[in-house]
């Protein structure tokens, strides 16, 4: 028996020694490099010896013919290393260049060859020389089967399996590969299915997680993926079926849900007080109604209005005792000034309140009336005529209005039980945060209220006189008791509850597009032309036919999209019409909801995207390779992220240039390990920065916890002597008590800045919320940090890496090359196309990561420090500047080893 | 009507150029080897009369022989030189100045100054690295002979009277230096001994050949 694993990862240390990674094996359509082609085979090679392995009627492949083949396919395109081919494939030399060379293969074999301990090594040098076409000339055969001393008969059929099994892998795309499969001699030995995709984001990578599943359950195995879909081949005896839609469909609600689970739903539902206070009505719960309310109070600050102009404070408290019916005229505008800051974080809550009750949430026009009710009014009407619908239709409305009104009813009674007569209608006439209305018509009922009517003390008896806490605590309890009772009011499927996990997955399914009943072309056809002539009048309109202005997809109905999860949705578009009224345009719910799983996921709208494809096609065996080096980096990120880190000092940044290229220097991206990227990720804080943030954390353990070391013994069981080696303990992570951590965490700002998702080999998207520009530099210099981490996940991770912007559509496939350049036509133009190749990679890479060492030197505006240098005429006019800016005059010895590392990219 | 006049133009390549650059570049820096640099501060002083014709052949007025006897006359005028100028650096200077008169003829105008900016650049960036690497290589054999002085850094930077002196950021033993003025005798004495050494061995390297 071979054991593969152990092959593999021979194979794959062999080929790294030999500097594969670097070097080309297919130009022309796609990029990849003599890496990754070859592993691809070996792969695919190794999944057809295991549908095989059972099937003894085809081939009766034997243990030695096993042995020929692997080796075979791992030196088939042995010549494609040398310098002679590399230069004819980059086009630098004239002339074709074979890569079948027998010498260096006869050189190579010697000493692989043991590893199988194999002697006889004709048959792998027929099969090496004959799989290229151009090669495989009838006198060639002759000559081979005459003089190549083979012992295997069946040598031939060797070469041709190695040969069709490279033509399967060089093809480009899914559907390249399936032709190419469909015209090899083993086909009728096989059976085979895919499956296939829209790229479109998250929920691709959640589809392709689903696809695949179901396809593995029915006994298939994944032969090659491709960043939309993967081929499956299985035994021709076992019969397997191809999962259905439905299946796939089951399983994704399942993978959603798993993705749902644990969330933390409260922080993405209440809104900003300058935006909207629920701008996801669709994630609303009435079930997490309390939880809402304490989000909304800790939105704002106290000390926020604090900090505006006296003047803006004088007029907002002056604007207050004119609408107030209650405060005290003779009090001082500073007086008023300052009830007002104490009292904004209430106004938020009234704020959630009033708009959770409000028809935002709540659309009367679809209430749905009981099931009795609905029947009686079907027998009474006759819906079946088109007078009969009329009436019946004007009944519903008519009980919907019913259910409406006694909803309205119901909470004025509630609401001004509590808060006085004429309070409703007051919340209901604020607007936006407006802190002289909101204290006017919300606080001062709240405030005029007796604490003791609540059992709680204070001097004088009024709520205003409570603490903060207590009073934002109080204003909660009594809103959520009103919300509570008012729900109740309505039936279960009336109350505004989540989103389901299967409402999500319909919309996500539909960027599956195989296995899928077949559709006629002409109906899709029409269908978008329907919606391209229908909906542009209706591009800023909830309601009728429409085409996503994201996803270009038909769909009807839609909702407005807001700020919180979507950038610009007021501003210009094609898709509606000119001189339109302006409003929010409207997208599909598959847009919608993809924001909402990547927002819920990273816990805020992410600055960017960086995805992640296999160069083309990828093997099972790379694909899980690949799969395993992001899980390890994710793994030790999210350590750093969370508040169990040994060491808080350690962050995660993608755009601190310089401070990576310090850390690469003298290694190749290509042979990073994912412990090594991770590394190159993580940075230290200054000791002036651990010192402010140790001062800050000693502040709140004083204020929550105790000023004296004792106080911080008893609550973590400790016998800490001293307060220093007690903060000393906690921040070196040998305290594990979970307030105590949530402190530290606070303070060294350990919050979960990124998130990796890596669901299968497809594609990996790893969601930044932070953008990679450092301060205000221009769109050139941060593309150029983009771009310099975009080269290296690529390179260490063997894929295609690109980033994404806000709503921008993925319009590659992988294999256009190592990374794609951002789209700043200054950062195009200078790197000379819109990606950069395997061969291009390691130049740009250290000339960046050179550029960066040069900042400081060159003194270069922030602004555009590292596009400058690299858009120098000469390394000359570079040193000059060094020499200029230097106090001695002259420029050191290092600075020339940057110069050099520059030099060859400039133009 | 008058007749449409039609011009074909068409992007200039640098690329077509660079070996004639190339050439140009190494001619110089080989006449530059026998310059007697008086400072090795500013630029002007450091690419000497090629500068010069670097700025005439720019003008397209100039020619070839005119431009190097004008160019040997500052050679001549620089105090160091005294009035000499070996064989080898009369010949660099000749062919560089001849080239860069026919290229400045055969270049579009549109690109004479972007072209004479990248070929000032690239001599002077020559020179500098060539001074840097050279500068370099008695740091290296001060710290090996500060080395053999002291038996540590700590003795070193205490001797010294300057703390954190290691011995890899020991700098150039210039005795020209504001920090040489300022420091200890027994930092002045290392560098003074070590330059005496310096030229010893150099005056036995040379007599040696």
């Amino acid at each position: 028996m071979i054991n593969f694993d152990i092959f593999r990862t021979k194979a794959i240390q062999w080929m790294i020694t030999r500097g594969w990674k670097e070097k080309l094996a297919k130009r022309k359509g796609f990029e990849q490099s003599l890496f990754e082609h070859t592993l691809c085979e070996l792969d695919a090679l190794i999944t057809f010896f295991s549908i095989w392995a059972d099937f003894s009627a085809y081939n009766r492949l034997t243990l030695d013919e096993q042995k020929i083949l692997l080796v075979a396919a791992l030196l088939h395109d042995l010549g494609k290393e040398t310098d002679a081919w590399q230069k004819y494939i980059l086009g630098k030399q004239s002339g074709y260049v074979s890569h079948c060379d027998e010498s260096l293969l006869k050189e190579v074999l010697s000493e692989i060859l043991p590893w199988f301990s194999l002697e006889n090594s004709a048959e792998i040098i027929s099969a090496v020389m004959l799989h290229m076409r151009s090669a495989s000339t009838p006198g060639y055969v002759f000559a081979q089967a005459a003089l190549g001393h083979h012992s295997n008969p069946r040598w031939k059929m060797l070469a041709d399996l190695v040969a069709q099994i490279d033509n399967f892998c060089s093809a480009k795309g899914l559907f390249g590969g399936l032709t190419a499969l469909e015209r090899c001699d083993f086909i009728q030995n096989l059976s085979i299915d895919y499956h296939q995709v829209n790229l479109r984001g998250l929920s691709t990578t959640l589809l392709h997680k689903a696809a695949m599943e179901c396809f593995l359950e029915k006994g298939w195995l994944p032969l090659m993926h491709y960043a939309n879909g993967t081929i499956y081949a299985a035994s021709p005896q076992d019969n397997c079926a191809s999962p259905t839609r439905q299946e796939i469909h089951n399983r994704l609600t399942e993978i959603v849900q798993e993705t749902l689970l644990g969330r933390e739903f409260h922080q993405q539902v209440v809104g900003s007080p300058v935006a909207s206070m629920l701008p996801k009505p669709d994630l609303f719960d009435y079930r997490e109604f309390r939880l809402y309310l304490k989000t909304a109070a800790g939105r704002i600050g106290r000390a926020s209005f604090k900090k505006k102009s006296e003047a803006e404070q004088q007029r907002v408290a002056e604007e207050y005792m004119r609408l107030s019916k209650t405060a005290d005229a003779g009090k001082e505008w500073q007086l008023q000034a300052i009830r007002i800051a104490e009292a904004r974080p209430e106004m938020l809550i009234f704020k959630v309140f009033k708009t959770a009750l409000s028809e935002k949430l709540i659309d009367p026009a679809k209430l749905k009336i009981d099931q009795e009710a609905d029947r009686l009014l079907q027998e009474s009407c006759h819906p079946e005529t088109p007078q009969g619908e009329k009436k019946y239709l004007a009944e519903i409305k008519k009980a919907q209005k019913k259910i409406w009104d006694g909803f309205q009813t119901l909470l004025a009674r509630e609401y001004e039980q509590i808060f006085g007569q004429g309070s409703l209608a007051d919340l209901l006439n604020t607007s936006t945060l407006m802190p002289a209305k909101d204290m006017a018509r919300t606080i001062d009922y709240f405030w005029a209220l007796p604490a003791s009517r609540f059992d709680r003390q204070a001097i004088p008896d009024q709520v205003e006189f409570l603490r903060s806490e207590d009073r934002e605590n109080l204003l909660v309890e009594l809103l959520a008791q009103i919300a509570e009772k008012v729900f109740a009011s309505l039936s279960e499927d009336n109350r505004p509850s989540r989103l389901s996990p299967e409402t999500v997955a319909d919309q996500f399914i539909k960027d599956l597009t195989h296995p899928l009943p077949a559709i006629p072309f002409q109906q899709v056809v029409n269908e978008q032309l329907k919606a391209y002539t229908q909906s542009k009048p209706l591009a800023r309109k909830e309601g009728g036919q429409h085409l996503c202005p994201q996803c270009n997809w038909p769909f009807y109905g839609g909702s407005s999209a807001k700020a919180d999860f979507l950038n610009n949705p007021e501003a210009h578009t094609n898709r509606a019409a000119a001189h339109s009224r302006p409003g929010y345009i409207v997208i599909c719910d598959h847009c919608r909801y993809e924001r909402f799983l990547e927002q819920l996921i990273l816990g805020g709208k992410p600055a960017k995207t960086l995805v992640l494809f296999p160069r083309m096609g990828i093997g099972p065996g790379a694909g899980s390779l690949l799969q395993e080096k992001a899980k390890q980096i994710w793994t030790k990120f999210a350590l750093y992220m969370s508040d169990r880190t040994p060491d808080p000092s350690l962050n995660i940044s993608f755009g601190l240039t310089s401070e990576i290229a310090k850390k690469l220097a003298g290694q190749e991206a290509w042979g990073l390990s994912a412990e090594a990227v991770a590394d190159l990720l993580t940075y230290r804080t200054s000791k002036e920065t651990e010192k402010k943030r140790r001062k800050a954390l000693e502040n709140l353990l004083k204020e929550n916890i105790g000023s004296q070391v004792e106080d911080l013994n008893s609550l973590w069981m400790t016998e800490y002597p001293t307060w220093d080696e007690a903060v000393d303990a906690l921040i070196q992570g040998q305290v594990m008590e979970g307030e105590s951590l949530r402190y530290r965490a606070e303070s060294f700002s350990l919050t979960h800045s990124l998130e990796i998702i890596c669901q299968t080999p497809h594609m990996i998207l790893v969601s930044l919320q932070n953008p990679l520009g450092i301060g205000k530099e221009s769109d050139t210099n941060a593309g150029l940090r983009e771009l310099f981490i975009l080269m290296i996940l690529g390179l260490a991770l063997d894929c295609t890496a690109a980033s994404l912007a806000d709503g921008e559509v993925i319009s590659f496939e992988g294999g256009e090359g190592v990374a794609r350049v951002p789209g700043v036509s200054a950062l195009r133009n200078l790197i000379g196309s819109e990606w950069v190749g395997i061969s291009e990679a390691t130049r740009w890479i250290r000339a960046i990561a050179s550029a960066s060492q040069l900042i400081i030197a060159t003194d270069y505006p922030d602004r555009s420090n590292l596009y400058q240098i690299l858009t120098a005429l000469t390394a000359g006019h570079i040193l000059r500047r060094i020499e200029q800016k230097s106090e001695a005059g002259t420029a050191a010895i290092y600075h020339l080893e940057h110069l050099k590392n520059i030099e060859p990219v400039l133009k | 009507m008058r007749k449409p006049i039609t011009i074909q133009s068409s992007r200039f390549d640098l690329e077509s150029i660079k070996p004639k650059m190339e050439t140009i570049i190494n001619a110089f820096d080989t006449y530059l080897d026998g310059y007697p640099v008086k400072t090795a501060r500013s630029k002007h002083a450091i690419m000497g009369p090629v500068a010069k014709i670097l700025e005439r052949a720019q003008t397209r007025h100039w020619d070839v022989d005119s431009l190097i006897g004008y160019a040997l006359r500052v050679h001549e005028m620089n105090p160091r030189s005294h009035g000499f100028i070996s064989p080898e650096a009369r010949a660099a200077l000749e062919l560089g100045t001849k080239e860069i008169i026919d290229l400045c003829q055969k270049i579009p105008i549109t690109a004479v100054a972007k072209v004479i900016d990248r070929l000032d650049y690239s001599i002077y960036y020559r020179r500098r690295v060539k001074a840097l690497v050279h500068m370099e290589k008695i740091r290296s054999a001060f710290v090996i002979y500060l080395k053999e002085q002291y038996s540590n850094h700590n003795a070193l930077a205490l001797a010294w009277g300057e703390k954190g002196l290691t011995f890899e950021n020991i700098r150039y033993p210039s005795q020209r230096s504001d920090s040489y003025k300022k420091a200890k005798d027994s930092k002045k004495n290392d560098t003074d001994g070590f330059w005496n050494q310096y030229q010893t061995s150099k005056e036995e390297e040379e007599s040696e050949e």
